[in-house]
């Protein structure tokens, strides 16, 4: 039998939430779809563990955590680590192609410039 | 033979003329353009004023990008030999000759003009000597190489290197690091001593606050660029 708490209504509700507002970010194009899928899948993934909390003793049973609110804050940490690396090779990525923008800009100029004085 | 000399220029509207008018007396056979790398100040109105040729960077690149403009525009000019020349009056267009022929009798692929072979002329400070050294070692231990000025922004390339600087080059404090990867490519590195002046006017972009960040990040690219070959 589930006993349903008062604050895994209030959690289910904060997720359920989140949900409809990415999906809104989603449809305005503010943030692209590629970038969302992470989240969607977070959201959803806690949202189970929500309802069915007792999958997460178990996994912590498997993994031989005593407290599963410990094994929680390992894969919360490990997850966000990796968001945050996959953050970085990206702002890289964004910066070369910057880069290779802004000199092609500065070169087409330039080309315009003794376009314009040759006639 | 076309030559070509890239002046890498930051808020450099007290010098720019006075160095393109070095280069224009003393290196006549070099075409060259400045590379403003979005300066605050008026260079790109003197530039214009004075009809020097130049590439605005609409954004700042760091002296890594804006000099790799310039490799781009040698490239796509098809410049035989490319020289980088600081836009702030350290470097004197006087060995531009000896440098381009050093690289072609020789060889090269890249000329390098260096203040620690006599030892004459503006040395630098004395902590930024040690930092110096310090790179000197490390590319002897990694290449076997010696080079004595690593961090001199004056040097020439041929037209292999242009386009392999065109291609990739390092983004900011860029001097060691291309020097070490090109030599762990097999490429012919060669020094010959200039004099250099202090700095007129302006700051050097190497702050004091800065340079613990410099060793550790030179480093790093030094031996990632050392192993990488």
């Amino acid at each position: 039998m589930i006993i349903v708490d008062r604050i895994q209504i209030i959690i289910a509700l904060i997720i359920i939430l989140t949900l409809i507002w990415i999906i809104f970010m989603i449809q305005k194009k503010r943030i692209g779809l590629k970038y969302s899928l992470t989240w969607i899948f977070l959201l959803i993934l806690s949202l189970f563990l929500d309802i069915y909390p007792s999958t997460l003793s178990a996994c912590s049973k498997l993994l031989g955590i005593s407290l599963p609110s410990n094994m929680v804050f390992m894969v919360g940490i490990i997850f966000l680590t990796v968001v945050i690396f996959s953050l970085t090779v990206s702002v890289s990525r964004l910066s070369d192609k910057s880069t290779k923008l802004t000199q092609e800009i500065a070169l087409l100029r330039e080309e315009i410039q003794q376009i314009k004085k040759e006639p | 033979m076309k030559k070509l000399v890239i002046i890498p220029a930051y808020n450099e509207e007290s010098n720019i003329v006075s160095v393109c008018n070095d280069i224009m007396t003393n290196a006549p056979e070099f075409d060259f353009i400045v590379i403003n790398d979005c300066s605050k100040d008026h260079t790109s109105e003197i530039c214009k004023k004075n009809t020097i040729q130049c590439l605005n960077l609409p954004l700042n690149l760091g002296i890594g990008g804006a000099v790799q403009a310039g490799y781009l525009y040698a490239q796509r000019n098809e410049y035989d030999i490319v020289v980088q020349f600081d836009g702030d009056g350290q470097h004197r267009a006087e060995y531009l000759n000896k440098m381009a022929d050093i690289l072609i009798e020789e060889s090269a692929d890249m000329v390098i003009g260096s203040r620690f072979i006599t030892y004459e002329g503006f040395q630098s400070s004395f902590l930024r000597r040690l930092g110096i050294q310090h790179f000197t070692r490390l590319i002897k231990i990694l290449t076997g190489k010696k080079i004595t000025d690593p961090t001199s922004g004056m040097r020439m390339v041929n037209k292999d290197v242009v386009k392999k600087f065109a291609e990739s080059y390092p983004k900011d404090y860029p001097e060691p690091e291309s020097v070490v990867s090109l030599l762990t490519m097999g490429g012919k590195v060669i020094e010959i001593p200039v004099v250099m002046n202090e700095r007129t006017e302006g700051v050097s972009s190497i702050s004091l606050y800065k340079s613990i960040y410099y060793m550790i990040k030179v480093t790093l690219a030094v031996l990632i660029a050392g192993i990488g070959g």
